[in-house]
C-alpha cells in the first residue's frame, strides 16, 4: 500500500500533506510519531471526566496536529470543538452538540489509527 | 530577573548584540529555534524548515527562552507555537520581551488557533507575523525569508547609527543629524551639551568592561530623561556623549548634578561642557573641541561640574592655538632663553649651584608665562625638545663659566615625564653634555615624582642609567603631591627638593615641623635637600637652622639672565677674595 492509497483510504488529503512533507518517507516517520501521539485520547478522557478546559486544550493540540498531517475529517471535528469550548464563546457552544463531536471524533480517531498501525506494519 | 529603571534588561547587562558580521554575510545558513511542544508539528516544521536552515527546538516556552539566552546572537527567527504546557507562547513573549538584546530576533508565531483574539494579543506582545496550521509551506518559507531580510537589514542599519552600549546615536551619524538641523533651519538658536566621565580609562580599567558599559548605558538613560528639548543625542568617544538642544536658558548644574547622582555608580564624576548658541556654519568637530576645551578648564575632578564656553575661553583657546603653532620656530629662532637661578649653598653663603630654567619672549604675545607653555609642551610633546635645548644651554653655560675663571657650579635642569619615553634619554644627555666637554657631575637631572610614578620601571631605569654616567639626580617638587615615602627609600636619587607650597604653609602656619622632618627623612637617608620658595630671611634662617643644604628661592635669587648669573658668580668671587 502507499501513502496516496493509505489517505484516499482514510479520507485524509493525500496532496496537501505531501505539499507540506515533500516525500512519503517522511509523511512515513510522521505517521510513526502520531502513532504516539495522545492528543485525540486526551480529548476524548478529558470530555469524559468532564474537565471542559482540558477537552478545549487538547482539542486545541489534536486540530493542529491533525491538520498538518491533512486528516482532514479528524482536524475538522477537532476544529468544531476547539471553536465550541472556547472560553467566551457561548453563541457556538449553545449551537453545538459537543458530545456527538467527541463520540464522531473518537470513532473517526480509531479507524485513522488502526489504518495507520496497520499501514505501517505494527 | 531583576528589571532596570525602564523596566527592561538593557544590552550592556548581558553582553554583545548580534554578530554584524552575521548580518553582512549572505551566504550563512541561518539559525531558526521551533517553540513547540507537539512532536508532530515540531517534526513537521523541522522537516520543512532543515532544507534551508539550521533548526534547534525547544518542548515549550522555557525551554525556548534557555536557547535564546544561549543562541540570541545567532539566531534569525523564532517559531513560535502558542498554546504550551508550562510556558506558553503569551508567555515566551512576555519574557522575550524583558532583554533588549532579543528585540532583533523577529517572533513568527504558528498556532492552530485563528482566532482574531489570539492574534492580536501576539501581536501586542511582539510577535511579527502569525500563521494559522495547516500553513502553505511555500507561503510560510516566504514570509520567515522576508522577514529575515527586513530585519537584518534593520538591524545592520541600527546597529552603523546607535551606538549599542547606550543605545544613543553613534558618532557619525550623530555629527550628521547635527549638519541637517543647522541647515534645515539656519535661524533657529540651538546649543550643545558635552558630558564627559572624569577617568574613564581608570574607571574602566578597575571594574572592567562589563560595569563600565552599564555605566555608560545608565548615564546615557538618565541625561537623557534630564535634558529637555532635545534633537539628538550621540557618543562622541569612549566615555563622552554629547546633546544638541534647543537652546536654553542656563542654570543646568543642579539637573544634569541630580542626573548623574542617579546612576548607582560609585565615584562616578562627570564634567560637562556647553556651548551655547551654536554657530552653524561651524564643523561638528570644532564644536566638540569648544565643548571640550570649556570642560577642561574645570579645575577641580571631583564632584559634577558645568562650564560654558565663553569668550575668555575662546580666547585662550586661541591663544594656545598660536602657541602650538609658533613653538618650533620659536625654537629654531631662539625665542626661547634659558634663565638660571642661583641655590645658595646653605654651609657657604655662596652659590652652590643654579636651575635652568625656559623663558620665552614671543615676537607678538610678548612674554609668555611658563605656566601657560609648558602644560601645552607636556600635551603635545613639544616639551622633550624644549627640555634638551635647555639642557645644552647649561652645557654652554658650565663651559662660558669655566672660560669666564667664574666660579663653577652643577647646574640642574628639568626632565618631564614625556621625556623618559625616549629610551636611550640617559644616553643623549650624555651625547650633549660630552660634546660640549663638560663633566657629567657638573649636571643634574630634575624630575618630578608624577614623571616616576607613570612609569615606574622605565624611569628608574633611565635613573640608574643617569648616576652610572655620573649626573646627580634631584627629586622635584617633593611634598606637592602624593609623595611615596617608599619611593624615596628604592629611587636612585641625590637631592630632594621641597616644594616651594612646604614653606609657604610653613610660614602661614607658624609651623615648620613638616619642612623639618622632610629635612631630616632626607637626611636619614643619605639625601642632600634644597628648600625651594624661600622669600624672606626669617625663612632663611629657620630652614638653615634644620640643616637643610640648599635654599632657592627670590630671598636668595630670582631667575637671572646669563649675564646677570654671570655677573651674581663674579660678584661673589670678588667677595670671596
Amino acid at each position: 500500500m502507499t501513502v496516496k492509497e493509505l489517505y484516499d483510504q482514510i479520507g485524509g488529503n493525500y496532496d496537501e500533506v505531501i505539499g507540506r512533507l515533500f516525500t512519503d518517507e517522511l509523511v512515513k516517520r510522521i505517521l510513526e510519531k502520531f502513532l504516539d501521539d495522545t492528543m485525540c485520547p486526551d480529548l476524548v478522557a478529558a470530555w469524559e471526566r468532564g474537565d471542559e478546559e482540558a477537552t478545549f486544550h487538547a482539542a486545541h493540540s489534536a486540530k493542529g496536529v491533525c491538520m498538518n498531517l491533512a486528516f482532514t475529517r479528524l482536524g475538522t471535528l477537532a476544529s468544531e470543538i476547539t471553536e465550541a469550548l472556547r472560553p467566551g464563546n457561548e453563541g457556538a457552544r449553545a449551537n453545538a452538540d459537543v458530545d456527538a463531536l467527541v463520540k464522531e471524533l473518537a470513532a473517526e480517531y480509531d479507524k485513522v489509527y488502526s489504518a495507520v498501525k496497520e499501514f505501517l506494519g505494527k | 530577573m531583576r528589571l532596570f529603571a525602564c523596566g527592561r534588561i538593557p544590552l550592556a547587562k548581558r553582553g554583545p548584540m548580534k554578530r554584524l558580521d552575521m548580518l553582512l554575510n549572505d551566504r550563512d545558513r541561518r539559525l531558526v529555534l521551533v517553540v513547540e511542544d507537539n512532536d508532530i508539528n515540531r517534526e513537521i516544521l523541522h522537516a520543512l524548515l532543515s532544507k534551508e536552515f539550521d533548526v534547534i527546538e525547544a518542548k515549550d516556552g522555557a525551554e525556548g527562552i534557555k536557547q535564546l539566552e544561549e543562541r540570541y546572537q545567532d539566531l534569525a527567527i523564532i517559531l513560535l507555537d502558542l498554546y504550551m504546557p508550562v510556558c506558553d507562547g503569551f508567555e515566551f513573549m512576555r519574557r522575550k520581551r524583558l532583554d533588549e538584546r532579543y528585540d532583533s530576533i523577529p517572533t513568527f508565531v504558528v498556532t492552530a488557533s485563528g482566532e482574531s483574539s489570539d492574534e492580536i494579543a501576539c501581536l501586542e506582545l511582539g510577535a511579527n507575523d502569525f500563521v494559522v496550521k495547516p500553513y502553505n509551506p511555500e507561503i510560510m518559507m516566504n514570509r520567515i525569508h522576508n522577514m529575515i531580510k527586513l530585519r537584518e537589514s534593520a538591524a545592520l542599519v541600527s546597529q552603523l547609527s546607535h551606538d549599542v552600549v547606550t543605545g544613543l546615536y553613534s558618532k557619525e551619524y550623530f555629527g550628521r543629524i547635527v549638519e541637517e538641523t543647522f541647515a534645515a533651519d539656519e535661524g533657529a538658536a540651538f546649543d550643545l551639551i558635552c558630558s564627559d566621565i572624569v577617568n574613564f580609562r581608570v574607571l574602566n580599567g578597575r571594574y572592567g568592561d562589563r560595569n563600565c558599559d552599564l555605566l555608560l548605558h545608565d548615564l546615557a538613560s538618565s541625561l537623557v530623561e534630564a535634558i529637555p528639548g532635545r534633537i539628538a543625542a550621540g557618543r562622541i568617544g569612549e566615555g563622552t556623549f554629547a546633546f544638541l538642544i534647543e537652546h536654553q536658558e542656563r542654570g543646568w548644574e543642579g539637573k544634569l548634578d541630580s542626573a548623574v547622582a542617579k546612576v548607582p555608580f560609585a565615584n562616578l564624576n562627570v564634567r560637562f561642557g556647553i556651548v551655547e548658541n551654536v554657530d552653524h556654519s561651524m564643523p561638528v568637530a570644532r564644536l566638540y573641541s569648544h565643548a571640550t576645551s570649556a570642560m577642561e578648564t574645570a579645575k577641580s575632578l571631583h564632584g559634577n561640574v558645568v562650564v560654558y564656553f565663553d569668550d575668555d575661553l575662546h580666547q585662550r583657546q586661541v591663544m594656545e592655538q598660536t602657541i602650538r603653532e609658533s613653538m618650533e620656530a620659536a625654537l629654531d629662532e631662539l625665542q626661547f632663553k634659558v634663565h638660571f637661578q642661583p641655590k645658595c649653598d646653605e654651609h657657604t653663603g655662596k652659590t652652590g649651584g643654579a636651575e635652568a630654567l625656559a623663558r620665552w619672549t614671543h615676537p607678538e604675545l610678548g612674554i609668555v608665562s611658563p605656566a601657560l607653555f609648558i602644560p601645552i609642551f607636556e600635551r603635545n610633546g613639544f616639551i622633550t625638545k624644549l627640555d634638551l635645548f635647555v639642557w645644552e644651554e647649561a652645557c654652554k653655560e658650565v663651559v662660558r663659566c669655566a672660560e669666564l675663571g667664574l666660579p663653577v657650579v652643577p647646574i640642574s635642569a628639568n626632565a618631564s615625564r614625556l621625556d623618559f619615553d625616549l629610551p636611550d634619554l640617559a644616553d643623549q644627555l650624555a651625547a650633549i653634555a660630552d660634546k660640549h666637554g663638560v663633566d657629567h657631575s657638573l649636571l643634574h637631572v630634575e624630575l618630578t615624582e608624577t614623571a616616576y610614578s607613570d612609569n615606574p620601571e622605565a624611569v628608574t631605569q633611565t635613573m640608574h642609567r643617569l648616576r652610572e654616567l655620573g649626573f646627580a639626580i634631584e627629586l622635584d617638587d617633593f611634598g606637592s603631591g602624593y609623595s611615596s615615602l617608599v619611593s624615596l627609600n628604592t629611587l636612585p636619587l641625590d637631592i630632594i627638593k621641597l616644594d616651594m607650597s612646604m614653606v609657604q604653609q610653613a610660614t602661614a602656619l607658624h609651623d615648620f615641623r613638616i619642612v623639618e622632618s622632610a629635612i631630616k627623612l632626607a637626611q636619614t637617608l643619605g639625601l642632600k635637600t634644597v628648600v625651594e620658595g624661600v622669600e624672606t630671611a626669617e625663612e632663611a634662617a629657620k630652614v638653615r637652622i634644620m640643616g637643610c643644604d640648599y635654599i632657592q628661592g627670590y630671598y636668595y635669587s630670582k631667575p637671572l639672565v646669563r649675564e646677570d648669573f654671570e655677573r651674581h658668580l663674579a660678584a661673589e668671587q670678588a667677595e670671596r677674595s
